[in-house]
């Protein structure tokens, strides 16, 4: 791990780059030059989470992440394929290549129940009643693709745009870019739902790592005051820091590191009222709470999250990310998916129409998607395996024009045919909405110029744009 | 835990489960309307995959695909492409059709549509007319003459004016670099300074007020030279430079990717660099037994093991640090181990020679004169300790053995058990005992259970308040099909909120306590006690083959590589070659090879990259200010010939780390005071020549083991397993009080850290959260949250270098951790028990604690007005100790 800029006087790895590429493309050259976001006056690099202007004017101000760990499976939610019900229980007419021990090329009609809805006369599955009011404004992309076929390593593809170990989050890469409008909170804010936790910042600095936060009790590590101090304790601590700063030996006037340092004492102290205020859920309306599902059991858990989502949102944090369910239904896929929906889709639902009232919207962009979905073929006798030929995602919100389907799989519902979108791909339409160009925003390390999407081809989905 | 039949299974899917892959999308998604195709990165992956296995070397109908070039020559049918018309391409219009691949599936949608994008709107380079010369001869007599491939060679130490400024070489040298700019070298530091800065160095803490006392007032000419040699004699030398070779290493307690599984075996190798560092081994040394340990002396599975092979063994946990997934699923395992192999070959190669591998995973290194088939080269050194092929059955006597009951998990490959067969098999008998015990005993077992659970929600119910509790009961009283949503509800929520685990039922359920006791007197009469467990790299095959693989990718494979070492440091004159290992050896002697290479007294990158990282580690930045990257892409030398003085007169030293150190700390460059006029700072913000002591912000580690220290908590205990992590009320991981391990114990594995609040304290003295946090759990996922704060690396991979941020989130931690809470407390009763009741003294001795100097007036007058303001003595104490411990003086190295 080493840092983007080296010392003065020698050569810099920038300038050595510049220098030796001579007659080299254009493009990699005006991504070098482009003006390090992150650079202070001195030229030194200065990783804070200020705010910083975008490449270019933004649509979306801040992002919502749904992540829906296991594959969620498309041809149960909302690409229904009437072919299955037909061949239902037939040796499968395509070819279905399925990595698993137990699958049999056997297809299976899915066992619930598709209408259309909204203006837009999208189909969505009985499971999903709660996106199904809210259809119009969203886009669904029917025709995802990706690399690897295990969770783990579709899982970091997904998450940080490469399908193994070290790379940042895209969340990472974006408060790098962005930084946040709020700086009494974290800019890039985890919100888990149990299970793993992937929100790391790779080689980037921590400064841009996610941080964890709780929706109930003490929502940030080290923010409580501990029981036993009495009111004034923690005043008098910061006092006292000060005081000893100030008569201290050290010196160092030049150091403006230290007077950041002493800075942050007082930072710390509106962040906890700021952060705690984030978890005080008392002042919304019973009818808000309801929308999220604070009242059923089954749904509080994620209704909370979703709640305080669109808290921090509305409090200028940069990027939040949530990990919703599990989806990974190899088997007991009909007991299990309808869990899933029942625990997320109304609390999605309230959330998409919550940020509608209020105008948030339009600034928020809301992605939701596993790392990969499902075959159209039975596995055991009620599940289906991996597919990363074909799958269903969808955006809203920030940018994304509502009511409107992109992409298709083929009639089974397996390969993607008609506009594959990688993972990259919704990288490089993320940044995009953010206004950056996912190929400018770069990082030095281990001799690379590196970005979210590497070497990756990826593009905008332009058509899906406002 | 994954059993034997199901690895079996595994064994035998593997070849339908490479066949999804090569029919898969992977790496060919359309790149669409911003992105600009090109051959390389866009369709060579593609045609590499589908087509090359006739158009290539023998190309059919004349058409080569493998290069840009050789596809603008078209074949016997003419063009294959026209840039900017698909349709009439002869490539297009072919798989468009789906009349090629001749042999194979036909193309997917997406992967036409790159074809289709790449002709329509890719790049197409002016094709350069290129003499045919094979890549080889980039590595050339002009690529050899880049400083770091030549042979470090020492030059004369130079002359400077102020020679009365010099106390050793390095202060020539730097000295030098300052004249040119009409500099000089700063004033020496105070002897205070001084000694805390070279504690911190070399220990990692502070030195206690006495010991500053003793050095203040020796007078004697030698005395800071004699500090030196105390403290690189003590053992906190070792722990505290662990902590940066394992940064380099990359170690951690976890495995990494999603799963992150517990390391239980580890920290061994943790160990073994302590008490490596400790006696000075030298340096060479140091590498071979990491590289290659096992190939050191004669040993075989199921066998017992000598000291000294379990020791090498042992030390061969360097090259297992990597993050590795293999076992999370068996029938992942091919590209799992590639994901290892890959790993491996990069961050040691990183570490042990400062060459950066990583572009030449996939094509020959754009900048340097490193070839792709020098990344393969290489990989081959390893690939018989990691062998990810199935082309070569694993000896029967390993997979027998390991997977499932012996080892940890499904690791037929990372451990070797020090115990002879039959002990082994002793094992594996006892483990299905106690198994078949407990299936025996299952249902009984959760009877039992279940009726306490009950016996204890109810008892929880009853003490709820009217309507709650009357309102549950009715609805426990009701039949489950007569119950209304309603009470379904209830009862959901109820259960939600009321739960408690088995560990806490034993604890205040009798019932649950006397089977708990019946059934231990079962399984102590059937338990034998685990063989010792070795995390280590040994090869698993003799005959692995490595494949240059085309754009790094194992799914597409190319020639057979050697074993061997980059061209561009390779000898003509003296060849790298792998001596024929003895007959009836377990190994192939590559590793050992390598090793031996490497370790060569004038090899151009080993002294040097070590010599930079220990010059790195105490003055802030290295000489080469890229620690892993001695190429073209990283940064040169400051001062090339200190640099090669010092690689030079290392070896000569016998590979002395010591020696390093003391030449390092004895130089007046080392004692300079940090303090200089801001004009003279701005000169040279970044302290490139070093005319000043470089301000440094201690490290997490240095944090947290200091506040331990100066609060009087530290404990001196040495090695041992990790301390475990425990989750605070705010989802931060903490040190566990309770001494539990993180291990796999009978089928049990913790993921998550189980809650603080429940954990209770242990007296053994192994086992306290206030050991140094070298001993503390590193795991991946879930790290200690005050080192976290304080920029303890992640290890993902490696960390050549510490980032040194300045959060507000250290600010949290140093008013709330629950760590430096009570270490306030400490702190102040440390100072009552020094100096007695008098709190003019106690103040005084927690400046001085603190900052392990003398106090002055003015600290002890704000301190007591401080205090005094507070209601009463004791809290204002604390606070000023919490004062002390979150203030910049205490925080940086100066």
């Amino acid at each position: 791990m080493h840092h983007a800029e080296f010392r003065s006087g020698e050569l810099t790895r920038r300038e050595a780059l510049v220098r030796s590429m001579g007659g080299l493309g254009s493009v990699v050259l005006s991504s070098l030059l482009q003006d390090n976001l992150l650079k202070g006056a001195d030229g030194i690099p200065v990783y804070d989470l200020k705010p910083r202007a975008p490449h270019f004017k933004a649509k979306a101000k801040s992002v919502i992440f749904l992540f829906m760990p296991g594959g969620p499976s498309q041809m149960d939610l909302l690409d229904p394929k009437p072919m299955l019900t037909k061949y239902d229980g037939q040796d499968s007419p395509i070819k279905v290549v399925s990595r698993s021990f137990d699958a049999k090329p056997k297809i299976w009609g899915s066992p619930f129940q598709f209408a259309k809805y909204g203006q837009s006369g999208i189909e969505v599955s009985e499971l999903l009643p709660g996106l199904a009011s809210v259809i119009d404004d969203v886009a669904v992309i029917r025709s995802g693709v990706t690399e690897r076929v295990d969770h783990d390593t579709a899982t970091y593809h997904y998450l940080t745009g490469r399908n193994t170990a070290g790379y940042p989050s895209f969340g990472a890469w974006t408060v790098y870019g962005l930084g946040s409008e709020n700086q009494n909170l974290p800019a890039y804010v985890a919100l888990q739902d149990g299970g793993l936790r992937k929100f790391q910042s790779g080689f980037l600095p921590s400064t841009f790592q996610g941080t964890l936060m709780e929706p109930e009790g003490v929502p940030l590590p080290d923010l409580q005051r501990p029981k036993s101090w009495g009111p004034g304790d923690e005043r008098s601590v910061i006092d006292m820091v000060n005081g000893l700063n100030q008569i201290g030996r050290i010196g160092h006037p030049e150091l403006t590191e230290l007077d950041t340092r002493i800075a942050n004492y007082e930072l710390a102290a509106r962040m906890q009222v700021e952060a705690m205020s984030q978890v005080d859920f008392s002042k919304e309306s019973e009818a808000t709470k309801r929308m999220y599902g604070l009242d059923q059991p089954d749904q509080r858990s994620t209704g909370l999250r979703c709640l305080l989502a669109r808290r921090l949102v509305e409090s200028g944090v940069r990027f939040v990310q949530l990990q919703l369910s599990a989806w990974d239904h190899h088997s007991g896929l009909t007991n299990g998916l309808r869990k899933a929906c029942r625990e997320t889709d109304g609390p999605i639902a309230g959330l998409i129409r919550d940020l509608k009232q209020r105008g948030l919207l339009d600034t928020t962009l809301l992605v939701w998607g596993g790392e990969f979905g499902r075959l159209p073929t039975v596995q055991v006798k009620d599940g289906r395996d991996h597919n990363i030929k074909g799958f269903t995602t969808w955006m809203a919100g920030g940018g994304i024009k509502g009511g409107q389907i992109y992409g298709a799989t083929d009639e089974f519902g397996y390969e993607a045919v008609d506009n594959p979108v990688s993972h990259s791909d919704m990288h490089a339409t993320i940044m995009h909405l953010l206004g950056m160009d996912v190929r400018k925003l770069t990082y030095d390390y281990d001799g690379r110029v590196e970005t979210l999407i590497g070497v990756n081809p990826a593009r905008v989905l332009k058509e899906i744009i406002t | 835990m994954i059993g034997i039949g199901e690895k079996r299974n595994a064994a035998r899917l593997r070849f339908p489960w490479r066949a999804v892959l090569l029919a898969g999308t992977s790496g060919i998604i359309a790149a669409g309307q911003t992105a600009t195709p090109t051959f390389q990165h866009d369709i060579l992956p593609l045609v590499t995959r589908r087509c090359v296995s006739c158009h290539g070397e023998k190309p059919s109908g004349g058409l080569d695909l493998r290069s840009l070039e050789s596809v603008m020559k078209g074949g016997s049918s003419g063009n294959a492409v026209e840039p900017g018309k698909p349709d009439y391409s002869l490539l297009f219009k072919r798989v468009d059709s789906g009349q090629m691949p001749m042999a194979g599936e036909e193309l997917t949608q997406a992967e036409k549509q790159l074809v289709r994008n790449w002709i329509e709107r890719g790049l197409f380079p002016a094709l350069q007319v290129k003499a045919n010369l094979p890549p080889e001869a980039r590595i050339n007599d002009e690529a050899r003459k880049f400083w770091s491939y030549q042979k470090p060679v020492a030059a004369s130490v130079p002359a400077v004016k102020r020679s009365d400024a010099v106390r050793t070489p390095i202060d020539a040298f730097i000295l030098a670099r300052l004249e040119v700019r009409n500099r000089t070298m700063n004033t020496a530091a105070s002897r205070e300074t001084l000694i805390r800065r070279a504690y911190l160095d070399i220990q990692g803490t502070p030195p206690g007020p006495e010991e500053v006392k003793a050095f203040i007032n020796d007078k004697s000419p030698n005395s800071y030279e004699a500090v030196v040699d105390k403290l690189l004699a003590s053992p906190g030398y070792g722990e505290r430079w662990a902590r940066h070779w394992l940064d380099v290493a990359g170690y951690s307690d976890s495995n990494g990717y999603l799963g992150d599984e517990p390391r239980p075996y580890a920290w061994r190798y943790r160990d073994w660099v302590v008490k490596a560092l400790n006696v000075d081994m030298p340096y060479d040394q140091f590498l071979i037994k990491q590289l290659a340990g096992d190939q050191l002396t004669s040993w075989r599975m199921g066998e017992k093991l000598s000291p000294e092979t379990v020791d090498n063994l042992v030390a061969t946990g360097f090259l297992r640090s990597t993050p590795d997934a293999t076992d999370n699923q068996p029938i992942y395992e091919i590209d799992k181990q590639f994901d290892t192999l890959h790993a491996v070959t990069e961050v040691s190669i990183k570490a042990v020679m400062g060459m950066n591998l990583n572009c030449a995973r996939c094509h020959d290194h754009k900048f340097d004169p490193v070839l792709q088939k020098d990344y393969f080269r290489i990989m081959a050194l390893f690939r018989p300790a990691y062998d990810p092929d199935d082309e070569f059955p694993k000896p029967k006597d390993q997979t027998k053995w390991l997977p499932g009951n012996i080892g940890w998990g499904a690791w037929p490959i990372r451990l070797v058990p020090n115990a002879t067969a039959a002990e082994i098999e002793d094992y594996i008998k006892a483990n299905a005992d106690l198994e078949a015990n407990r299936k025996k005993n299952a249902r009984q077992t959760a009877q039992v259970y279940a009726a306490a659970r009950d016996r204890w929600r109810e008892a929880q119910y009853s003490k709820l308040n009217q309507p709650a509790r009357g309102e549950l009961l009715q609805a426990l009283k009701t039949l489950a099909k007569d119950r209304n949503p309603g009470q379904n509800n209830l009862l959901k929520e109820y259960a939600i909120k009321f739960q408690i685990d088995d560990e806490d039922l034993v604890a205040i359920d009798p019932e649950v306590a006397r089977l708990e006791a019946v059934q231990e007197v079962e399984n102590e009469k059937l338990r034998k006690a685990k063989p010792e467990m070795l995390w280590a790299t040994w090869d698993v095959s003799t005959n692995a083959r490595t494949r240059l693989l085309m754009r790094g990718n194992y799914e597409t494979p190319g020639e057979p590589v050697a074993p061997g070492v980059p061209l561009i440091l390779d000898n003509p004159a003296n060849p790298f070659h792998i001596p024929e290992p003895l007959a009836d050896s377990p190994h192939t002697g590559r590793r050992l090879a390598f090793a031996r290479w490497l370790t060569q007294k004038d090899h151009p990158l080993t002294a040097r990259v070590i010599v930079n990282r220990v010059w790195q580690y105490h003055f802030g930045t290295g000489i080469v200010s890229t620690p892993d990257d001695f190429g073209s892409q990283g940064a040169r030398p400051s001062h090339p010939e200190l640099l090669d003085w010092l690689a030079v007169n290392f070896v000569q030293h016998g590979w002395s780390l010591k020696w390093l150190h003391r030449q390092i700390m004895t130089s007046a460059v080392y004692q300079q005071s940090s303090t200089v006029a801001t004009e003279s700072f701005r000169e040279d913000e970044r302290n490139t020549l070093l005319g000043r002591w470089g301000v440094q912000r201690m490290d997490a580690e240095q944090v947290r083991d200091s506040v331990l220290k100066v609060s009087g908590q530290l404990s001196s205990v040495m090695y041992g397993p990790s301390i475990a992590m425990c989750t605070l009320p705010d989802g931060s991981y903490f040190t566990d009080p309770s001494g539990r391990v993180d291990d796999k114990v009978e089928g049990h594995t913790r993921w998550f850290p189980p809650p603080c609040e429940k954990a209770g304290a242990t007296s053994d003295a192994a086992r306290q959260p206030t050991r140094r946090s070298l001993y503390v759990e590193a795991r991946r996922t879930y790290g200690m949250g005050f080192l976290g704060a304080f920029d303890a690396p992640v290890m993902e991979t490696n960390a050549s270098s510490r980032f040194s941020t300045a959060s507000p989130r250290q600010a949290l931690s140093m008013l709330h951790n629950p760590l430096v809470l009570q270490s306030a407390e400490r702190l102040s009763a440390r100072a009552q028990s020094d100096v007695g009741n008098d709190i003019v003294a106690r103040i005084r001795r927690m400046i001085e604690l603190t900052y392990s100097r003398p106090s002055t007036e003015a600290e002890v007058a704000f301190g007591f007005g401080e205090v005094k303001k507070q209601p009463d003595t004791e809290t204002g104490l604390r606070l000023l100790g919490q004062a002390l411990l979150g203030s910049n003086e205490f925080l940086y190295i100066y």
